[in-house]
């Protein structure tokens, strides 16, 4: 049954209400408040229409077609570690934390790291410490413009909360899983996460979203990153729910001086997913690398927006995202820099790469490049074509099957964005899920021989 | 039992006519050089017998082996034995030497039911190979082509001819860009891959290349067909007296 989106505003609103009045009464005076700001900026903006640029490709309508349930008291999970064991990584040693529809699920989870650093859901990190949580979740005014984020805040459950301290440079990957158990009714989850990592340490995040069941669910993720002088983040999203799974995702880290943060979001299935993913340079000397792959077909739709915000001279953002689209499949990249009057010798660089095998499926690309500084480089470049016919053709003059032949350059077409990421176990994985998709021989390991 | 037998061949590209009744018959064991002047249809017919697409026969027949080359795609022509030194070698990014040899010879393999190489005697036979025609095993981990230099790519053609070990080979103007000792480590390669089983159809401009592919044929192409065959002193002839004798001959006639 389809419903309005005044309709769902107007539901969502009242909801709010109800569960102001009942469950929000165990948190602090302050973060209520924190809830209840973001929910007035829903209520006067509602959600984003055609008209709303950030939201021009996107379209947004199957929250209305599906009458997902928002998820506001803990279910009683009746999984077992065995039902979510196909969503690991073969043979990644990892910290593990699942949420089920959106509610921590600690007998699901792996915590392997916990003597090194913080490492629990949200609400017990709030219970913690509720004055440094609330300083970063009421910190997102230059945010409230997004309704999904400001649903995020006023409706969220819990999360994972992180806090490494400095100087932590062995930690285990820390893999943070949603599970939206839709065996019964569509769901909507809320994860929002808090991560913050000390100077000088080091850490690898991996997040995924999986359904288990027929319905729909729907995953409305934030997650906020802060990087003190020196750290290291690297930032994986992987992407490949084979249910009916629509997906929301948005990533705010804060980067400070020195600090790298290198990401990859590779997106493999799924029925919608955006993914919004934001730098702010709040000091001088810091790198942000965004890599994205994403490899669609049947009615896929995934929509990549990257922001990154310069207003510290002397930072380096890089961007490379590829794509290859068969079927109805239809991507989105919109890659926004901000380089702002003070931030004086940035460097910018930005790349959006599309093969499409379809002539139905559709690619939107476009940068979009603020600049307010004179003494800064930067660049974009955006391509769409079709595989090189000359090129297939040399193949299939040594004897390889037109299908090998596509295959052969598809992959090698991904390879350079899936090498970049730096967890061998995850990164092999990936390459494996290609390969398998695209039915060619790996030839990574292959090649290794030779260099001996 | 020719290998290769081409009859009043007649192709087109759009509507121009290129090939305008070529005749050839190439035993195994032999070499035969097409020489001719620029834009005679030398390239044309090398990519009709490889299997390109943007040319449409019209006319003639071509048996290999007795049976139609023309109605099979490229690739089950290259696994039955066809192979196309491009004169302008494509470049692949990404995609290794090692693996796109891999990927050819174990599919050539399948066709001809033969068990696929494993790794390591894949490996041992790239390698042997590959000093056929003195290439660095470096080169064969690097993306195909990608950043060779003109005679490299050329002999990356060699090596590839020789791990597929074709029946016909076809070195399409093989010897245009190389310097010399490029061009005799190609020729060397060419020389030590051939025996009575297979033959090579050597195309070029220059009589240089055929110094050290000794031809038992040379044929001589303008406007579309052969005009003139001899041995291998044709070849000399052309050298020292150009085209111009060819094509005042036959323009008025073609």
């Amino acid at each position: 049954m389809e419903i309005s989106s005044n309709d769902l505003k107007a539901k969502l609103l009242s909801e709010f209400e109800s569960i102001r009045n009942n469950k929000f009464s165990g948190n602090s005076k302050s973060l209520e408040n924190i809830r209840i700001e973001a929910i007035n900026s829903f209520a006067s903006k509602g959600f984003p229409t055609p008209k709303t640029e950030e939201w021009k490709y996107s379209n947004i309508n199957f929250i209305n077609k599906n009458s997902f349930k928002l998820q506001t008291e803990k279910p009683t999970f009746d999984l077992v570690p065995g039902d979510i064991d196909k969503f690991a990584f073969n043979g990644l040693f990892e910290n593990l934390l699942v949420f089920v529809n959106g509610f921590f699920a600690p007998e699901l989870s792996k915590i392997i790291s916990a003597k090194k650093i913080t490492i629990k859901s949200l609400s017990d990190g709030i219970d913690d410490n509720y004055e440094l949580t609330e300083h970063y979740l009421g910190n997102n005014s230059n945010l409230s413009d997004d309704a999904f984020t400001s649903l995020n805040t006023a409706f969220f459950n819990d999360g994972a909360y992180i806090i490494v301290p400095d100087d932590i440079l062995d930690i285990e990957p820390i893999h943070l899983l949603y599970i939206n158990d839709v065996r019964n009714s569509s769901v909507w989850s809320n994860p929002r996460n808090l991560i913050l990592v000390g100077k000088n340490s080091s850490v690898r995040i991996i997040e995924t979203c999986q359904t288990i069941g027929n319905n729909a669910g729907f995953t409305n993720s934030f997650t906020e990153i802060v990087q003190r002088p020196f750290s290291n983040i690297d930032y994986y999203k992987v992407q490949n729910d084979l249910g009916n799974l629509f997906y929301i995702g948005t990533t705010q880290v804060h980067q400070e001086s020195d600090s790298v943060f290198n990401s990859s979001t590779i997106s493999l299935n799924g029925s919608f997913t955006r993914n919004n993913l934001n730098t702010n340079f709040k000091g001088e000397h810091s790198e942000a690398h965004f890599n994205g792959f994403y490899f669609l077909d049947k009615n896929n739709f995934v929509d990549n927006h990257t922001l990154a915000d310069h207003s510290f001279p002397n930072c380096n953002s890089n961007e490379l995202y590829k794509g290859i689209l068969d079927d109805t499949s239809h991507a989105v990249f919109n890659g926004k820099i901000i380089v702002r009057k003070d931030a004086q010798k940035t460097n910018a660089y930005q790349s959006n790469k599309n093969i499409l095998l379809s002539n139905d499926a559709t690619i939107n690309t476009k940068p979009q490049l603020e600049i307010f500084a004179d003494d800064v480089k930067c660049s974009h470049g955006a391509t769409t074509g079709y595989l090189d016919k000359e090129a297939l053709f040399y193949l299939r003059a040594r004897g390889i099957s037109e299908d090998n032949a596509r295959a052969l350059m598809l992959n090698a077409f991904a390879a350079d964005v899936i090498s970049k990421i730096n967890i061998p176990e995850l990164r092999d994985n990936i390459k494996k899920q290609v390969a398998e998709r695209l039915k060619v021989e790996d030839d990574i390991y292959f090649c290794s021989f030779l260099t001996d | 039992m020719s290998l290769l037998k081409i009859e009043n061949l007649k192709v087109n590209i759009g509507d121009k006519q290129i090939l305008k009744g070529f005749n050839l018959e190439v035993n195994p064991g032999e070499i035969h050089a097409i020489m001719g002047p620029n834009g005679t249809g030398k390239s044309t017919l090398a990519g009709v017998l490889a299997g390109r697409e943007e040319f449409d026969v019209i006319d003639g027949t071509v048996e290999f082996d007795r049976n139609d080359l023309l109605a099979i795609p490229a690739e089950e022509r290259a696994r039955e034995g066809v192979f196309l030194a491009f004169q302008y070698p494509v470049e692949i990014p990404g995609v290794s030497n090692a693996n796109f040899m891999k990927t050819a010879v174990n599919e050539v393999r399948k066709y001809r039911k033969l068990e696929p190489l494993d790794a390591m005697d894949f490996l041992q036979m790239m390698k042997e190979k590959a000093k056929l025609v003195d290439i660095d095993a470096s080169y064969l981990t690097r993306s195909v082509n990608e950043g060779f230099s003109g005679g490299e790519k050329k002999k990356n053609e060699i090596f590839q001819m020789a791990m597929l070990d074709p029946r016909l080979a076809i070195l399409d103007e093989t010897d245009s860009g190389l310097d010399i000792d490029a061009l005799k480590v190609v020729a060397e390669g060419v020389n030590k891959l051939r025996n009575p089983n297979n033959a090579f159809l050597v195309i070029t401009h220059y009589q240089r290349l055929l110094n050290y592919i000794i031809p038992d044929f040379v044929h001589v192409m303008f406007n579309g067909k052969i005009v003139k065959s001899g041995g291998k002193e044709l070849a000399l002839q052309l050298e020292e007296q150009g085209y111009d004798w060819i094509k005042k001959e036959f323009n008025g006639s073609i």
